[in-house]
């Protein structure tokens, strides 16, 4: 299962010539070398009785020492300073040997001593290390059953649905009975609740008891999975499997911006049945989709909002060392998404290969590169797909439109094109003659010489010189090149690496969030609209440019931003550089225009405090450009990239650079750039033109403005089609949190999950044992994962688990019952031929989520007593057989929810902002939120905010689980705490008072007291009250009524008692 | 409650329980004996229902049967309470960039090196250094068994609060009280083995450092308040008397006529007892936190007559430690009360803050130990001091210091250790443990070793491992012990 790095062979030539002979050095080693071994090593690095050998390093032989263990060979004989022991115990690492204290200094220096004479081992004649488990996938994966095929199942002949006849050929086999169907009212109150989590009203009961025609179950099924309310039920099994929380916990409880997003895109998501194999490329993959989802009303992207589930966990603010920080995040993405879809422990391998399934610590690390390659974002999902489009247009429309202005400009350029050197070469002199005086009379008399001369435009030459020698000349101004005398073409600073250059980018590196840097780096010398009085100027540069056709990316209101120092509006307007391996860390970027910088060093988001204020800073460089500096020394060997976020129309990137600032270019200025240039314009440029060059061109063309009508007309034609389509720019967008992909790296195997020891390579793929081919594209490759994934002819465990956690809902048990975890370690299925079944069903079915339920609420299984024959009971005490139903306690939310719409007080709104929790007297701590409604404003649970610091107490005493990972099967506990919320929370007696009191008001309005209270059990149970019952609901009321009680109380009352019996909160 | 074994809970090793109704027995322990045994107490002079003839622990004999955790939120620093350094006095005021290596901190503000503002004495017969700061305490000093070369992983309060409680420095792990639960239960059955006396300040991660995590809910912390409703939704809120006893009755009625018409069920059977036992704490619970009966003599011990409020406060906290572990708690935390600066987080202003800090404990800990001795129970009762790290031998700013996960110092007393001894050092700054360094995962074997489990057999399989408090880590201290 380990790596090895094998020590080159003449270190075992040179530890054989050390071993002949007896002498001073094999004393020493006896003396002063192996007794500290023996003290302080062998306890964890040697083989002895059931002990690990820590480290995978064994230190009683030299042999050994020489191999080395996980951190790869430990001495290198006469080079202490290249041993790892020496190192570990010199403690100068991170690795630090003995680890209960440093040993005294003497002793470190005999080892030291002993390395550099050879360590010398006197008959150590041991054949070497100790040997190792081998991992080895394929066996692993042959051995067990979750990676095999799916079973092409045959289905016993009979009667009935083919799940009850699997179900009965393993009853049989087991000797097991069935228990008889369950009382129509209470099928259809298990059915209400499993697929709404609410009860069903009095009115839903009693349409369904009257209906004795065929097929009144399967309309009562349909309604029920048409209904909205089943969304918003199956949402909460969900968000149970992605830690949903809209805070990220740690120290200040921060939120997460605007995460409500997500649960309302799963709300939607499975009330639209959108098959599973889309669901699950949507979380993995959403951003990546060539055409994705857009919401049929509104026509936001839909698709985009289902990576969200990666950032709902946990974050630190500030942590000191990010990269271990980013370790246990991506660690906990990779658990959640490992569990989640296939049902496997993918983060077990996260330290070592997996102990039993067939994961290697290598595909844990190619799954890390992924999420590497992954950017964290707030997207604009209103906007996005609608900018996409208009920037495709406006890309047309520049394309035509220049092509337009170049020919305007070829005809109308061509007297200055011919007279350009002469020009040029006149104003050179002249203004170096007259430099700061260009109101000389001198000057003035040269000035007609010359254009006499030269037979130039006295006019241009006037303007030129005036602008060239003005005493106030910026000290930035092209036409200083004309001033200075030529210098040869500056070199490259050989210190400087160059991270990024836009003059010369390949497309993959283009990466940008939103639209407003254009397609790409703008063209030196190409034509643009511009606000000079023209109307239009050529870039100076090859660069990335904020486009001055994108205005502000505009975001509704309400939308949160992310807590800290990047809460500013980064969506929409970032320009992202590739990702580079931080070095010095002393980072320049050469920069024009106004805007913020943003360092991502690791995958570290939540800069709160004063120890990464280096990784954000702003810049305001004006025109022309500048370098700016940042300091990234702390994040030395980190992947990072650098985000410039800008709204400033002279916002220019041009190159970024590690190493000391570079020099600014000289100005390079030859004769012929005008007619390369304008040559250049239509797609003949001999060379490229020099910045330098361009400026020039520019200023000369501003200061004479010598085109004509032909140009005039070009350029405006082009402005008023520019100013039409500006029109299309999409409004204010909402906010959501999602992916986006950057460049795509590679990380090493952290050994022993330790990112301070980088192992071997792992490049960015799938799972081993599905698919060892590495991803080819420049990005993260999370489209190609998730191809791989919704492919059962690969990855089969996808449909099983999500068969077997719509069994296990409706069942109460999964066919497997660890939900989450169909590896070794899981158990076995119950009925492998029916989860097989039902994977196979559930592909041909178009992954349709809605007619599997379908199926299996319509089985006769599903309809079965709650009641087992005592036999039954006696031969499979678990049920495991399924010989009856099994009892069901409701949720927390379920119970709510019942509660509320018992009570009238349910508001039926869907989506939107959490209602504020409630805070109790009990709960308390840093980032305490402000107080919600107690009734939480009658909206249904799963719209009540989920503060991970601040959970509800009723959730948490009803087994709602903390989100911290995948939690498929929740626990159901039985404790007082439950009984006293019923007893005592203020909200079960606020709800039972509004009850009793809707109860009067209720048209038709029961005939007597006793008619109401039989109603409300009826509603409370979903059944009719026995006599008994209603004989004792009646001696109740008279008891009340002889305590004084009136009505409204005598009702509330009983309302209470009501929701206090099991049968309230459980499903027969 | 059907047929619950008394010496419930044995083997945890096993993935699933061996049947339902075991199970459900085990998941019903909750809260019910506080009724029991408060009610029974009476005039306020409990007397302990447990029965300690067998300190047996779970997988060899147990050392202490409680643990009481006094919880330093924030991290005191070791250089002034602990830890003496003479070298800080020798080069008060220096760079200590010049004198050592100094690691990033949370806000690396580093000063200069500062010397302790607090004198430390020899104490007691062992003539264990305690400083000024603890003037009750150090008459203890004899009883103490300090660790100076604690060890943690994380320099910021929230992942070291976690990895202190849960051996993680990420959420959702169980915290320590939740695995002694898990593992041993309480001694009185029907008492929340995890409780956390909550003294106003809830660290920062909040009550999640309580939480049973992957464990059973029933494992989680009970978090008590001092004063009438110690905890929620423990008064009744029927409008007049009598109703509520009405209202449960009708239900009882409801209940056997369901399990009658629909079957019994052994989940249901034991949701209907826990009704029961919810009734009765209504009442047994208020009795049980209420200290008003405790004599005069030991009010005053505890420090409960203290004109410092959070003295008082405190101290009824402690008082409060003490009835429980009576009652057969297992485990109870301390959180501590503000005393008007960050917890024990002194960034400045170290001076008047870990004055005041110690102000609020010292008297009443020192209480504590005097009365657990009193009444038998320090032996059998172990005590942990500890924040979740130390703090910088220099300065931030002029008068504070920065977390330190380097090296620090803690201190146990009671059931299972030795007393008067320090064990283990830092470097001459109290920077960083060199000798015998110990990791909050061997305080955690250490502590579950004392109760009389093996930190390697307890285990809750989940996401497919079988998970430890200790993780992969953890080796018990072995010279500490008595």
């Amino acid at each position: 299962m380990l790596r090895h790095h094998w020590v080159p062979a003449f270190c075992f030539l040179f530890a054989l010539a050390g071993v002949s002979g007896a002498g001073p050095a094999e004393e020493f080693f006896e003396n002063k070398i192996r007794p500290v071994l023996v003290d302080q090593c062998l306890k964890c690095h040697s083989e002895g009785q059931g002990r690990k050998i820590k480290g995978g390093l064994r230190l009683d032989t030299r042999a050994a020492l020489l191999k080395g263990g996980e951190s790869g060979p430990s001495i290198v004989p006469g080079d202490p300073d290249k041993s790892l022991l020496v190192k570990a115990i010199r403690y100068q690492d991170d690795l630090q040997m003995p680890p209960k204290g440093k040993l005294p200094d003497p002793v470190v220096a005999d080892i030291v001593k002993w390395v550099k004479d050879g360590a010398v081992w006197p008959g150590d004649t041991s054949s070497g290390p100790a040997k190792q488990e081998e991992f080895n996938i394929s066996a692993r994966k042959a051995a067990h059953w979750s990676w095999r095929p799916l079973a092409d199942v045959q289905v016993p002949p009979g009667q009935g649905d083919p799940v009850d006849r699997l179900l009965s050929a393993a009853r049989q086999a087991q000797g097991v009975g069935e228990a008889p169907a369950a009382s129509r009212a209470a099928i259809l109150r298990r059915l209400s609740f499993d697929l709404t989590g609410l009860p069903p009203t009095v009115q839903e009961l009693d349409a369904f008891l009257a209906d004795s025609s065929p097929g009144a179950l399967e309309r009562q099924v349909d309604r029920l999975l048409a209904s909205p309310r089943f969304g918003e039920h199956w949402a909460r099994h969900w968000l149970d499997l992605v830690r949903y929380a809209e805070t990220r916990g740690h120290e200040f409880d921060f939120h997460t911006p605007n995460a409500w997003q997500y649960r309302d895109y799963i709300i939607r998501a499975l009330n639209a049945d959108l098959p599973y194999n889309q669901l699950l490329t949507e979380h993995l993959a959403g951003d990546l989709l060539k055409k994705p989802r857009l919401n049929p009303r509104e026509g936001f992207n839909e698709s985009v909002l289902g990576t969200g589930f990666f950032f709902l966990g946990e974050e630190v603010h500030s942590p000191v060392d990010v990269r271990q920080d980013e370790a246990d995040r991506f660690d906990n993405r990779i658990d959640v998404l490992g569990k989640t879809f296939l049902g496997l422990t993918v983060a077990c391998a996260r330290c070592h290969d997996h102990k039993f399934d067939a994961i290697s610590a290598a595909d844990y690390y190619s799954l890390y590169a992924v999420l590497e390659s992954t950017r964290y974002r707030l997207v604009r999902f209103d906007a996005i797909e609608a900018e996409k489009k208009l920037a495709e247009e406006l890309a047309c429309l520049r394309f035509a439109r220049r092509a337009d202005l170049a020919k305007a400009l070829e005809a109308d350029l061509k007297p200055l094109a011919d007279k350009w050197e002469k020009l040029m070469a006149a104003v050179s002199d002249l203004a170096r003659q007259y430099q700061g005086k260009p109101a000389d009379p001198e000057a003035l008399a040269a000035i007609g010489r010359r254009a006499r001369a030269d037979q130039l435009n006295p006019a241009w030459l006037e303007k030129l010189f005036a602008a060239a020698a003005a005493p106030n000349l910026k000290p930035d101004d092209p036409l200083r090149a004309l001033l200075t005398p030529p210098v040869k073409p500056p070199v490259a600073d050989p210190a400087a690496r160059v991270l990024v250059d836009y003059a010369s980018l390949v497309p993959a590196q283009w990466i940008q969030d939103g639209e407003s840097f254009g397609p790409g780096p703008v063209t030196i010398g190409q034509p643009r609209l511009s606000s000079s009085r023209s109307g239009w100027s050529i870039h100076t540069e090859t660069a990335a440019r904020r486009d001055a056709f994108w205005p502000e990316p505009r975001i509704a209101p309400g939308q949160q931003l992310d807590p800290g120092s990047l809460a500013y509006q980064r969506a929409g307007n970032t320009l992202i550089t590739p990702t580079f391996t931080v070095g010095s860390g002393q980072v320049k970027l050469l920069l024009s225009g106004k805007g913020r910088l943003y360092a991502a060093a690791g995958s570290h988001v939540m800069v709160m405090g004063p120890l990464h204020g280096e990784i954000v800073a702003g810049f305001d460089h004006g025109d022309s450009p500048k370098w700016a500096s940042m300091n990234l020394a702390r994040y030395a060997g980190l992947p990072c990239r650098i985000e410039i976020t800008t709204d400033d129309p002279n916002c220019r990137v041009l190159k970024v650079v590690e190493g000391p600032a570079p020099q600014t270019a000289p100005a390079l200025v030859r004769p012929d750039a005008f007619s390369h240039w304008l040559h250049g314009l239509s797609g003949g440029r001999q060379r490229p033109l020099d910045p330098s060059e361009a400026a020039l061109i520019d200023r000369v063309l501003t200061v004479l403005e010598p085109a004509g009508p032909a140009t005039t007309t070009a350029v405006d034609g082009w402005r008023k089609a520019e100013e039409a389509l500006k029109q299309k720019i999409p409004g204010p967008s909402r906010l959501a949190v999602a992916c986006s992909d950057i460049t795509g790296i590679n990380e090493k195997v952290f050994v022993r999950g330790s990112h301070k020891v980088p192992g071997v390579d792992a490049p960015r793929r799938f799972l081993e044992a599905v698919d060892a081919n590495p991803i080819q594209g420049p990005g993260s490759g999370r489209l190609e994962l998730a191809e791989k994934m919704t492919n059962p002819a690969v990855t089969p465990q996808v449909p099983r688990v999500a068969v077997n956690r719509i069994w296990h809902h409706l069942f109460g048990r999964g066919l497997v019952a660890s939900v989450d975890n169909l590896g070794v370690l899981g158990e076995e299925p119950t009925h492998p031929q029916l989860l097989d079944y039902l994977a196979e069903s559930l592909v041909r079915d178009g992954w349709s989520l809605k007619k599997l339920i379908r199926q299996l609420v319509l089985t006769r299984a599903y309809a079965m007593s709650t009641r087992g024959a005592e036999a039954d009971l006696a031969k499979d005490p678990g049920n495991k057989w399924l010989s009856h139903a099994r009892v069901r306690r409701l949720s927390g939310e379920e119970i709510r929810d019942a509660l509320l719409l018992l009570s009238g007080r349910l508001d039926g709104k869907m989506f939107g902002d959490p209602v504020p929790p409630h805070i109790g007297d009990f709960q308390d701590g840093r980032g305490k939120p402000g107080q919600g409604p107690l009734d939480g404003a009658g909206r249904r649970s799963i719209y009540l905010g989920v503060r991970r610091n601040f959970l509800s107490p009723w959730m948490l005493a009803f087994d709602t689980p903390a989100p911290f990972s995948t939690m498929g099967r929740r626990a159901t506990s039985n404790v007082p705490a439950q009984s006293l919320v019923l007893m005592n929370d203020p909200l079960v007696r606020e709800l039972c008072v509004l009850w009793a009191a809707r109860m009067a008001s209720e048209s038709p309005a029961p005939a007597d007291e006793l008619a109401r209270a039989r109603r409300m059990a009826t509603a409370a149970y979903g059944r009719q009250p026995t006599e008994k019952e209603s004989g004792a609901l009646g001696e109740f009321l008279a008891a009340q009524k002889a305590s004084g009680a009136p009505e409204a109380e005598r009702l509330a009352a009983l309302a209470h008692a009501l929701v206090n019996t099991r049968e309230f909160i459980y499903l027969r | 409650m059907h047929g619950m074994n008394s010496n419930w809970p044995c083997g945890r090793a096993m993935a699933s329980p061996l049947n339902r109704r075991a199970m459900l027995a085990r998941c019903a322990q909750g809260f019910g004996a506080v009724a029991f045994s408060a009610l029974n107490a009476g005039n306020g002079q409990s007397r302990p229902l447990v029965d300690r003839s067998g300190l047996v622990g779970l997988h060899h004999p147990a050392k202490a049967r409680a643990i009481i955790f006094l919880y330093m939120d924030g991290g005191p620093s070791q250089v002034d309470t602990l830890d003496p350094k003479p070298f800080l006095d020798k080069y008060n005021g220096r760079n200590p960039a010049e004198l050592f290596k100094v690691e990033p901190t949370q806000f690396n503000n580093v000063g200069k090196v500062l010397a302790s503002p607090w004198k430390f004495k020899p104490r007691g017969q062992s003539g264990l250094p305690v400083s000024d700061l603890f003037p009750h305490l150090a008459n203890h000093a004899d009883k103490l068994c300090v660790i100076r070369s604690m060890v943690a992983k994380f320099p910021e309060h929230t992942s070291a609060n976690y990895f202190l409680h849960t051996g993680s420095g990420l959420q959702g792990r169980p915290s320590w009280g939740a695995w002694l639960s898990y593992g041993l239960g309480s001694f009185n059955r029907d008492l929340p083995g995890f409780m956390v006396l909550n003294g106003g300040l809830i660290p920062p991660g909040g009550l999640d450092n309580f939480n049973s995590g992957f464990l059973p809910s029933a494992h989680q912390a009970s978090v008590l308040k001092a004063g009438k409703r110690p905890v929620a939704n423990i008064a009744p809120v029927e409008a007049r008397p009598g109703q509520q006893r009405a209202m449960l009755d009708l239900a009882a009625r409801l209940d056997g006529e369901h399990l009658q018409s629909f079957g019994s069920h052994p989940e249901l059977e034991a949701a209907i007892a826990n009704q029961e036992t919810a009734f009765r704490m209504q009442s047994s619970v208020p009795v049980l936190m209420d200290v008003s009966a405790e004599s005069a003599a030991t009010k005053k011990l505890y420090g409960m007559d203290s004109d410092y409020e959070p003295t008082r406060i405190y101290a009824q906290q402690c008082l409060l430690a003490r009835r429980l572990v009576e009652q057969g708690a297992r485990f109870i935390e301390i959180t501590c009360h503000s005393v008007g600066y960050d917890r024990w987080d002194q960034h400045s202003a170290l001076k008047d803050g870990h004055e005041k800090n110690c102000r609020a404990v010292d008297q009443p800990i020192s209480g504590l130990i005097r009365d657990l001795e009193a009444r038998g129970l320090l032996d059998e009762t172990l005590l942990v001091f500890a924040g979740e790290f130390g703090r910088t031998p220099f300065a931030q700013g002029a008068d504070g210091r920065d977390h330190n996960p380097q090296g620090f110092s803690i201190w146990m007393a009671g059931g299972g250790v030795k007393g008067g001894m320090a064990y283990g050092a830092t470097d001459e700054w109290g920077y960083r443990a060199v000798q015998d360094k110990v990791e909050i995962h061997d305080l955690h074997a250490t502590m579950l070793h004392l109760v009389g489990i093996d930190h390697k057999r307890l285990t809750m399989r989940w996401g497919g491992r079988d998970m430890r408090l200790t993780d992969v880590h953890g080796e018990v201290v072995k010279p500490i012990l008595a």
